[in-house]
């Protein structure tokens, strides 16, 4: 824990982007209009399986409209995502496609001066389809004899054949199994489900591409990584990086949409192209929810334990439902055996994972990639082992889970690295007496209609995937700090905030390097041509990845401006220290026990005046750790045991994510997280017609529905806090938290359902149609 | 898949400010007219492409049609009166408090804003929450053209999914609300998938109490047929009946009856299965509830 006392770390602070959010002044990628500007539409597949014939686009040029198909587009095979190392990148997919594998694929794009004119194009188009055989369940798809989506696809530079339509496949063991549950005085197997949820981020996916006489491209896009973009931008067009510039546009919520390069954005470039005209391209509603979606899965999961509630073995398998496109089973797969593996300690386990093509929608990155599906399994066997053993549930997870100073790989096998910040115990046991644990009851004491039940979830996330070595994933970020002559700053960095407030914090972390107020830190625009790499904003890396990236700029700019001010003063720099002005916030540096002093405004001012050059910091940095931010769920629900709905009635929300940044935007994330937690456990799913290939809920909020402050418990019952924990690889102590926010909920959920009614619900989501179901087979009556 | 951002078919907008300008453009030959209230429906049919009208002609600007007036016992609302208006004046009269929750239940307050009764009850929608509480008020429509005016009943005004007992140029004029004597209570309640959602299944319910005696009860479920259904004396085994615990048997009875009344169908909503399940507990509720309120002042 820390002695020391921020400036403004860890202070709440106006969010820079508040108000023009607020009074809907910012800019977002659908607000960028260019001159001559088209509007793009994409023809999309009623069909789920079917090869393209032909496509008559007469009827659409006649109008005047730019249509592009299959036949002018650049064949380059490539996967929108661009995270992981060429190896291990899986590529099945080309700007449109000559064959469609779901409903809701792009099959060719017009361009046209407005977007009726644009959508009345597509209408004049005319497509041949030759329908193939579609496949919706991941079981059938495994099948002998079930008709192919693919018979090879890229593996980096090699074909790869598919077999069994099986994407990829991961098998990671450790120490001697059948010894472990050998050794177990207790084995219990479940299997457990959850839903194919969509990311439902505010803003939809969309781009204006704007084609530059020289041949190049500028790109405003939704994108989490304008960096990826861009490089895969100029492998497919042939462009040399120097001439695409991406630039980083506020985006209206992410959850992991648009971690790839979205297939919408490569499409829109060729349309500008060949029109010669900037082009904008925003999904309707509809066409993002056949865009893509959260990884639904299957998993079996099976524990050894002693008597006494320590684990011997544990064994997770799980069959993937990728959908039509592999965009990252494989390292999804790796996370999932390392969300399994990092919760609790298992002298010996197993995991295998298979990811199965199917027909349907997409799945990629959401909030937790495949941790909130593996913890709901986890923290729902966690409390079936504790019942069994007659153990209180907090007990068995204190004995076992994996904490301080212990080996720890969140991010799969290959980025391992040992914990050194750890509140799980804090956590565990406040949240238990702000919940009332001891309280809660058994469920064959409750009696009436509404019974409420308490349930506990613990998780963790990673904070970014960095680690000592290179490994399956790139991690690392750029940042520039520069000091102006006024004693201000400005960061310049490829990070992106998703709406949680991670640029913020990064002007935050300079501030508090640089001794000058956050008000005084501008975060510059950003695009490709001037900022350095950065992965992505994903895998809940900003503030610990970006911002020690940003640390390092500022921390070499603050050096610099000392050695000015060291000539200036005429003292060591090394002896000289900064502190913020309570007043004006400005840097004041000073030799401490004299009156030699002098602002940071100053002494860039003279700097400045004398030719001595600007203060300034560059860093390229890759973390070499990835701590987990830890996560605690204490959730009381009411379920009314005539119609089988369930209330969430209170939730205690607690996170330790090291030192906190901003508090009151970390208790929001956790808010927003918990939220949709709930929904991943009671309600969020999207289902398929087989008949059709069709979403039942016909790609609208209508029918896709979510949860909203409505379901959540009152303002007074939701209780959110932080562990008092410093994580010292982390800026200041910070570690992450975006997505451990949701990780623990849909366990403690289940968990809480448990506690109420006696009654163990594993496939999520439990609807009311379920539960009452499940109610009446136990017994109750309505 | 169809662009939920725009409608791209070309349309015609008028919007005249007296009925008597209405009903000019109505008549015009061979019009294509579709009425727009709030437009809360029509526009996203009309983005769905399932109505692609030439023209559309707005009430929203004719004063007349914008009224609550309470006269020889009826509650009369003029047709295009917004909902957050309607809400307000049934809150305020004990005996109708089911239409206070069944219209202030619909969309949210962006809605209730924008939207109308008349809107709710001729887009003919099964889940329509003005309806239940409407049908077992025994409400009825005036409805007017250039050549005159009728009244139906809302029973025998909506016909199915969509379809109305409307003729080609007539309008909605108004939606007459009896309202009942004293010792009359009525609730609502509606089943949703989340808190801001059309029904899976909504109820109203109006019981006629004299003292711990049921003399009468009317009850309509919604989004369980293809028209809202109203059951008039479920089981016929509540009427004249002494109802000394409103948990008691009779009253479960009288739900199953409801139950067995519905014809409710699987959807993306729910199933038909569940309906049948909820709608006695649903209505167990309702009359509880109502029941209280029937008792008078002391309740
Ligand atoms: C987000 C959202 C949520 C919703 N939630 C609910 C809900 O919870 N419950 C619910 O019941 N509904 C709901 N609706 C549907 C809709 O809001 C209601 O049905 C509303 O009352 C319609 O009224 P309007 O004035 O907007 O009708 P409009 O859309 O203007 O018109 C609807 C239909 O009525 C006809 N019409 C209008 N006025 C007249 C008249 N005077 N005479 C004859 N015909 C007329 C129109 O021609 C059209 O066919 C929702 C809609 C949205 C968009």
């Amino acid at each position: 824990m820390s002695e020391k006392k921020f400036f403004s770390v860890g202070r709440d602070t106006q969010k820079k982007d508040g108000y023009a959010k607020a009074t809907g002044a910012e800019i977002f990628s659908s607000d960028v209009i260019l001159p001559g500007m088209l509007y793009g539409r994409v023809l999309r597949s009623p069909h789920p399986h079917a090869r393209i014939v032909s496509v008559d686009t007469s009827g659409a040029e006649a109008m005047g409209a730019v249509c592009i198909t299959y036949d002018e587009v650049p064949k380059t095979v490539y996967n929108e995502r661009q995270v992981s190392i060429p190896e291990k990148t899986y590529r099945d997919r080309t700007v449109l496609p000559d064959i469609v594998r779901h409903v809701g694929e792009g099959v060719m794009a017009v361009a046209a001066p407005t977007e009726s004119l644009a959508e009345k194009a597509l209408a004049a188009v005319k497509v041949e389809y030759e329908l193939l055989p579609g496949l919706f369940d991941p079981e059938e798809a495994l099948k002998e004899g079930a008709p192919a989506l693919y018979p090879e696809v890229m593996l980096g530079d090699a074909v790869l054949p598919i077999k069994n339509n099986i994407a990829c496949q991961r098998i990671i063991e450790e120490g001697d199994l059948a010894e472990g549950f050998a050794k177990a005085d207790l084995i219990v197997e479940e299997s457990f489900a959850t839903g194919r949820v969509y990311h439902g981020q505010m803003e939809t996916k969309g781009v204006v591409c704007k084609p530059e006489a020289d041949g190049g491209i500028t790109v405003w896009p939704t994108t989490q990584s304008i960096h990826n973009t861009r490089q895969l931008l100029g492998r497919i067009f042939s462009i040399p990086l120097s001439k695409v510039n991406v630039h980083r546009v506020t985006i209206g919520g992410a959850f992991g949409s648009s971690i790839q390069m979205n297939t919408p954005i490569a499409i829109c470039v060729a349309l500008a192209r060949k029109a010669g005209k900037p082009v904008k391209l925003v999904l309707t509603r509809e066409e993002d929810m056949y865009n893509h979606c959260k990884y639904p899965s299957r998993i079996k999961l099976k524990y050894g334990v002693t008597r006494d509630g320590m684990i011997t073995a544990g064994q997770l398998e799980t069959l993937v439902d990728a959908g039509a496109h592999n965009i990252q089973v494989y390292p999804l797969l790796g996370c999932m055996a390392g969300w399994f593996v990092s919760l609790y300690r298992m002298p010996a386990l197993r995991f295998a994972g298979t990811g199965v093509y199917t027909n349907k929608t997409p799945a990629c990155a959401m909030q937790g990639y495949g941790n909130p599906q593996v913890t709901f399994a986890v923290e729902s066997l966690m409390d079936i082992i504790a019942e069994k053993l007659g153990m209180d549930p907090i007990e068995l997870r204190m004995k076992n889970y994996v904490g301080m100073g212990q080996t720890f790989w969140g991010q799969g096998p290959t980025v391992r690295s040992i914990i050194r910040s750890c509140g799980v115990e804090e956590m565990l046991v406040k949240g238990r007496e702000m919940i009332g644990w001891n309280e809660r009851g058994r469920p064959e004491d409750k009696t009436g209609r509404y019974r409420r039940g308490i349930g506990v979830g613990r998780g963790f996330h990673t904070s970014g995937t960095g680690a000592p070595q290179p490994g399956e994933v790139i991690d690392y970020s750029t940042a520039m700090v520069k000091i102006n002559e006024d004693g201000s700053a400005d960061v310049s960095t490829a990070l992106m905030c998703h709406g949680g407030g991670t640029l913020d914090a990064i002007a935050k972390i300079v501030g508090e390097e640089l001794g000058i107020a956050v008000e005084l830190v501008g975060v510059s625009p950003s695009d490709t041509a001037t900022t350095g790499y950065d992965v992505c904003t994903h895998a809940t890396r900003g503030i610990y990845c970006g911002g020690a990236a940003a640390l390092r700029a500022a921390t070499t700019a603050r050096k610099s401006i000392l050695e000015i001010a060291a000539k200036l003063l005429d003292v060591n720099p090394e002896a000289l220290m900064i502190a913020p002005d309570p007043e004006s916030g400005h840097g004041l540096i000073y030799l401490e026990g004299t009156d030699k002093r002098i602002t940071v405004g100053e002494a860039a001012k003279t700097a400045q005046l004398k030719g001595w050059g600007t203060a300034i910091g560059v860093a390229s940095h890759r973390q070499t750790n990835c701590p987990p931010c830890f996560v605690t769920n204490f959730i009381e629900v009411e379920v009314d045991t005539w119609t089988g709905e369930i209330r969430t009635t209170r939730a205690v929300a607690a996170v330790d994510a090291g030192t906190v940044m901003n508090p009151k935007l970390t208790a929001g994330q956790l808010e927003g997280g918990l939220c949709r937690g709930i929904a991943l456990a009671l309600l969020e799913d999207t289902d398929y017609d087989p008949e059709t290939g069709r979403m039942t809920c016909n790609g609208g909020f209508t029918d896709y529905k979510m949860y909203t402050a409505k379901e959540m418990p009152m303002v007074d019952d939701l209780q959110v806090f932080f562990a008092n924990t410093y994580e010292p690889s982390g800026p200041f102590g910070a570690k992450g938290v975006g997505e451990a926010a949701n990780n623990a909920t849909a366990g403690a959920v289940a968990n809480a359902v448990q506690n109420a009614i006696g009654i163990r619900i594993n496939d999520a989501p439990m609807t009311p149609e379920k539960v009452l179901k499940r109610l009446e087979e136990a017994g109750f009556n309505n | 898949m169809h662009n939920s951002r725009i409608i791209t078919n070309e349309f015609d907008f008028c919007q005249p400010a007296t009925l008597t300008e209405l009903f000019g453009l109505l008549n015009e030959p061979g019009g294509d007219d579709r009425l727009i209230a709030g437009g809360t429906d029509i526009l996203v049919m009309m983005k769905e492409g399932r109505h692609c009208p030439k023209r559309l002609v707005s009430t929203m600007k004719i004063d007349e049609l914008d009224f609550i007036e309470i006269k020889d016992g009826v509650m009369r609302i003029g047709a295009a009166t917004k909902l957050k208006k309607v809400a307000a004046a049934c809150r305020e009269i004990k005996s109708i408090l089911a239409l206070h929750e069944g219209v202030s239940s619909i969309g949210k307050l962006q809605i209730l804003n924008m939207a109308t009764i008349a809107g709710n009850i001729c887009t003919a929608s099964p889940a329509a929450d003005s309806v239940p509480p409407l049908l077992t008020l025994g409400t009825t429509l005036t409805l007017k053209s250039g050549d005159g005016e009728r009244q139906v009943a809302l029973e025998d005004f909506i016909l199915g999914p969509g379809k109305t007992a409307i003729g080609r140029d007539e309008i909605v004029y108004s939606v007459n609300i009896p309202l009942p004597a004293e010792g009359v209570g009525s609730s609502f309640r509606k089943m949703e998938r989340v808190g801001a959602d059309i029904a899976k299944i909504n109820i109203a319910i109006s019981i006629k109490r004299n003292g711990d005696v049921c003399e009468s009860c009317k009850v309509a479920v919604g989004s369980c047929a293809p028209t809202a259904l109203l059951i008039d004396e479920p089981g016929g085994i509540l009427s004249g009946q002494l109802i000394s615990d409103p948990e008691s048997d009779l009253i479960r009875r009288a739900g199953v009856a409801v139950s067995e009344a519905i014809r409710p169908i699987d959807d993306i909503r729910s199933t038909a299965e569940y309906r049948r399940k909820v709608a006695k507990v649903l209505f167990m509720d309702v009359f509880q509830v109502a029941w209280d309120r029937a008792k008078g002042d002391a309740s």
